[in-house]
């Protein structure tokens, strides 16, 4: 078991930046999901931590140990492949032999352990089967299978739920949180679903462009963004957002959008570079517009009149696309409601739920909890 | 990777890379060498070699217009047959519930050595009408039995028993014969070639041609060909390349003798056994020269491939 | 355009004259692929009857009377195997191909892996170059290896197989040259067929702890064995019909191989199709045994040197 750090780490490509300048701790036993859309270098930043893609510049330590020349082998790591990578020719036992046999380790200690990761993943009947003759979640469960034996300092895993169908995916999802609490060992997990990361992980990593833009917790993502990409990146539906401007109105500040004006509470409004007429982009998440009728107790909202375009009835929710003076929103409201296309209804805003960004940098504006500091320097906010 | 050592990929090559240096790579540059030296490789000879080809001076023990001309009409009209027969059989055959049995029937050919090829087809172009397939059946709709190796006549004169007896150039009997003989053993390839291109074009994009309206002629003209002309292109390129090295049937079927020599069998004869290596030696440099263009356009095909893959 | 008919009597009348009107025709299809596919067949098949029949017989009358005056002997096979070297011949052939191929997927698999998994500058360069081999004529390298073996020539008799150590003697010669020229296909198949084994495997196997050598042994190997029986079957063919470098480089008539036999035979005994014959027959019966029992890794091999490039 191990820490992993990186410090600076860039890889680059003749005619791009997959990794820019990475810098991150990952703690002994933590759950640290990778996140972002594809192309955004997660599974680069994954593949250079396993050796399996060299480092243009900076330094991946596993523990107190610097491997960027260590080779793959050498490394103590177990990854889980998008595929699963299973050596078709060998049987489930042999995949998962391999590796352990290859370190010379001795006969009747690979099959104690070949038989205990068995025995955890329910796959004791498969062992004698090959690849071909599994199923899509029996193969998932053998590549997880021959990354337990090995019991490695660190565990990859890369969108290992991706080709799996809906239903065992959300199955899977919870056994890996469970297997992970149950080994105890550090998880780097890489995946472009936003889902997959906020119900695993311990904590998060945002990447965009090769760029970590946010790591904290699920929830510290949630509720506070650091940007607007990691905004409307996590949580689903997106969250909205449209452009206003700020009005001091004496100590009270409001943002006055088109057709419509918010107040903004104190607490929310942050106090730093904010001042009269500054121009930003307003983020509400879809839960955080209600139908006034179900609206939550001890919430503050603002009711705004909206055109109903489009409802979606999930079942258990309802998603209602509006049309408020010319801004699109989306609402995901209590099933209850009643709306129909081309209806005027009313909604109801929580102003005190809104995420305020710069329009030019999309920086949050937000006033930083405790705990979740920036990880690089943030830019210099613009001042009008 | 990380960590592996820079000299193991050279290691893994080394013995590829000597072979391959041994007998291709130095041979080719030492034959270079050799077609500027005399005879025996003695002495600096300049371009004397080349121009015993271009002048063609002993016609009777080494014509190199002929060997020239024969190898041209080999690169024309051997993927001429080959080509169009290998896509007619493909077509044809997939609509057959035999397609197995056809294709094997039309490839076995592949499998034989030049050399029994030779011994079946001097049979069945034997003179004697008697014992000569080809000259029995010829014989059956009335026309008089051919030397096929030795004629070197026109088809016209054959048919008719009137005009010259050695007919212009490489357009001679003889030189079809052989050309046919090629043809019988290589349609199997450019059939198998032809035939898995053909597999492999999407039945859908077949049904929308006949949901449009498409006649099956139409399909097999402004589909089928288009979406299998790399493919037909792969198929040609084998076969040209295929005719410019064209020896072993040659050498054991007429030896070369009536005017049916192609550069490499002048080349043999010219090395091996009327000993110039010099005048063989230019003889190869033109064959590697007339490949040369064709390598071009395979190496930018596969590297677009490779790009495409 | 009018509505389609769903349902109702109007459409079982129409069936039955489509199905006969498809019978009709489709009859061209049959007629032309039955017709040539007999065409194909027929030549091998007048040498396999040919083979059994009695040299009087051969001699005075076409192998089509046989089809109805069975005369069957033995005999041909018998004067060919006893007099004419042949079983010795058919052993050097055997002796002659089979370490060849086995040189050949053993070198060229171990470059195959290095040039697709590993990475090193030029590695595509160098396969383009490798690939380029591919089209040199044989014949131009014949004359510089021949002085190469002949100044290396290693004058030691080799037990149980005969010959020298090496040399133009020396079956190791002939291995080595077979090697040689049968590189850049072999390199170039399977660098495709490894190429298009999926990555994570080899980065799975990496990190497993996998050395390269445990990699192409454990994973590359057992994996590709479609592609290298595609290629053995090849070479071994490929090897076993050569006429023309064992031709050059055995001058050992000991050592000679089949093909070299049956075209001394052909030279000296031209007319004699009872000899001829039979022994064209022996030299493709192995051929034709691998062809019909392996047919599936002979197409395969077939397609993967020639629709990929």
């Amino acid at each position: 078991m191990a820490s992993v750090t990186f410090e600076n780490v860039t890889r680059q490509y003749p005619d791009n930046i997959a990794v820019n300048n990475l810098s991150m701790e990952v703690a002994d036993g933590e759950f640290l999901v990778l996140v972002g859309p594809s192309g955004c270098g997660k599974s680069t930043t994954l593949r250079m931590l396993a050796g399996l893609e060299s480092i243009s510049s900076g330094r991946i330590l596993i523990g107190d140990r610097v491997v960027n020349n260590v080779a793959a082998r050498d490394r103590d790591i177990a990854m889980v492949f998008q595929s699963y990578a299973l050596y078709p020719h060998m049987s489930v036992r042999d995949n998962m032999a391999f590796g352990l046999e290859l370190r010379k380790v001795p006969k009747d200690e690979i099959k104690r352990r070949v038989d205990e990761a068995a025995a955890i993943l329910g796959i004791e009947p498969l062992l004698g089967r090959k690849p071909r003759a599994l199923s899509g979640g029996q193969r998932q469960r053998v590549a997880l299978g021959r990354a337990i034996v090995r019991d490695p300092a660190v565990f990859l895993l890369d969108e290992p739920l991706s080709n799996l169908d809906a239903k065992l995916r959300v199955q899977t999802r919870a056994e890996l949180t469970k297997l992970h609490q149950r080994l105890g060992t550090t998880f780097i997990y890489v995946t472009h679903d936003q889902v997959e990361a906020m119900t695993m992980a311990t904590r998060i990593a945002v990447l965009d462009k090769g760029v970590l833009q946010q790591l904290g917790t699920p929830r510290e993502l949630y509720e506070h963004p650091r940007n607007r990409f990691v905004a409307g990146f996590i949580g689903s539906p997106s969250m909205n957002f449209f452009d206003a401007r700020v009005e001091r109105d004496g100590a009270a500040l409001r943002l006055i959008a088109p057709g419509f004006t918010l107040p903004l509470a104190a607490e929310t409004a942050p106090a730093a570079g904010l001042g009269d007429r500054t121009e930003v982009t307003v983020g509400i998440r879809p839960e955080h517009v209600y139908d006034p009728r179900f609206r939550p107790a001890e919430t503050r909202a603002t009711d705004l009149p909206a055109t109903v375009e489009l409802t979606e009835l999930m079942g258990n929710e309802m998603f209602v696309h509006l049309d408020v003076h010319g801004t699109p929103l989306l609402a995901r409201v209590d099933p209850r409601t009643a709306a129909r296309p081309g209806e005027s209804i009313s909604v109801a805003l929580d102003h005190d739920r809104v995420h305020l960004f710069d329009k030019a940098t999309g920086e949050s504006l937000a006033k930083y909890p405790e705990g979740s500091a920036p990880v690089s320097e943030p830019k210099a906010r613009v001042a009008t | 990777m990380a960590g592996r050592n820079p000299w193991t990929p050279w290691l893994w090559m080394s013995p590829a890379i000597i072979l391959l240096t041994a007998f291709l790579v130095y041979p080719v540059i030492d034959t270079l060498r050799r077609s500027f030296l005399d005879a025996r490789s003695n002495s600096w000879v300049g371009f004397d070699n080349y121009q015993f080809i271009i002048d063609n001076p002993q016609t009777l023990a080494a014509n190199t217009h002929s060997a020239l001309l024969n190898n041209a009409l080999w690169l024309i009209a051997f993927p001429l047959l080959a080509v169009p027969l290998g896509l007619i059989l493909a077509v044809l055959t997939s609509r057959v519930k035999y397609e197995a049995a056809a294709k094997a029937g039309i490839f076995i050919p592949m499998a034989i050595s030049f050399v029994a090829a030779g011994v079946i087809w001097k049979f069945m172009f034997e003179f004697n009408a008697n014992i000569g397939t080809v000259n029995a059946v010829t014989g059956g709709v009335g026309l008089d039995p051919t030397a096929w190796l030795q004629d070197r006549g026109g088809l016209q004169t054959w048919l008719t028993d009137a005009g010259p007896d050695q007919w212009w150039g490489p357009l001679q009997i003889n030189n079809f014969a052989l050309i046919f003989v090629a043809t019988w053993m290589w349609t199997g390839f450019s059939l198998v070639v032809l035939s898995a291109g053909l597999k492999s074009i999407s039945t859908e994009m077949l049904e929308a041609a006949r949901v449009d309206g498409a006649t099956e002629w139409q399909i097999f003209r402004r589909i089928i060909i288009p979406v299998l002309s790399p493919t037909i292109a792969v198929v040609t390129t084998t076969l040209v390349i295929q005719s410019l090295k064209v020896f072993d049937l040659v050498w054991v079927m007429s030896g070369g003798r009536f005017d049916t020599d192609v550069v490499a069998t002048l080349f043999f004869k010219q090395s091996f056994i009327a000993g110039h290596f010099g005048i063989g030696a230019a003889l190869a440099v033109v064959l590697l020269l007339a490949v040369v263009p064709v390598m071009v356009v395979s190496i930018r095909r596969f590297q677009f491939q490779e790009e495409t893959r | 355009m009018t509505a389609v008919p769903v349902s109702g009597a109007p459409a079982a009348p129409r069936e039955e004259s489509n199905a006969a009107r498809r019978l009709l025709t489709r009859a061209p299809i049959h007629i032309i692929v039955i017709g040539l596919v007999v065409l194909w067949s027929v030549p091998t098949i007048a040498l396999l009857i040919s083979s059994f029949r009695d040299p009087t017989a051969i001699a005075s009358s076409g192998w089509w009377n046989a089809l109805t005056d069975w005369d069957f002997t033995l005999s041909n096979y018998e004067r060919v195997l006893d007099q004419r070297g042949m079983g010795r011949a058919f052993m050097n052939s055997l002796l002659i191909a089979v370490p060849s191929t086995l040189l050949v997927l053993l070198v060229a698999s171990m470059a195959a892996y290095a040039i697709a998994w590993m990475d090193f500058k030029g590695r595509n360069a160098l396969f383009l170059v490798m690939v380029a081999l591919l089209v040199v004529p044989l014949q131009m390298t014949l004359i510089p290896v021949l002085r190469l073996y002949n100044e290396l020539a290693i004058d030691v008799e080799m037990p149980i197989i005969g010959g020298r150590l090496f040399g133009t003697s020396s079956f190791a010669g002939i291995w080595l040259a077979h090697a040689g020229y049968g590189l850049p296909f072999a390199i170039y198949l399977l660098r495709n067929f490894f190429g298009s084994l999926p990555r994570d495997l080899f980065e799975s196997a990496y990190l497993d702890g996998a050395s390269d050598a445990k990699v192409f042994f454990r994973i590359v190997l057992p994996l590709s064995t479609p592609a290298l029986a595609a290629l053995a079957i090849f070479q071994f063919l490929w090897v076993w019909n050569d006429l023309l470098v064992a031709l050059i480089l055995l001058g050992d008539p000991d050592l000679a191989p089949m093909t070299l036999n049956i075209t001394n035979l052909v030279s000296s005994f031209g007319s004699q199709y009872q000899l001829l014959t039979a022994a064209a027959f022996i030299s493709m019966a192995v051929p034709l045994v691998i062809f019909f029992a392996l047919q599936r890794y002979f197409v395969q091999g077939i397609l993967a040197g020639a629709v990929k490039g």
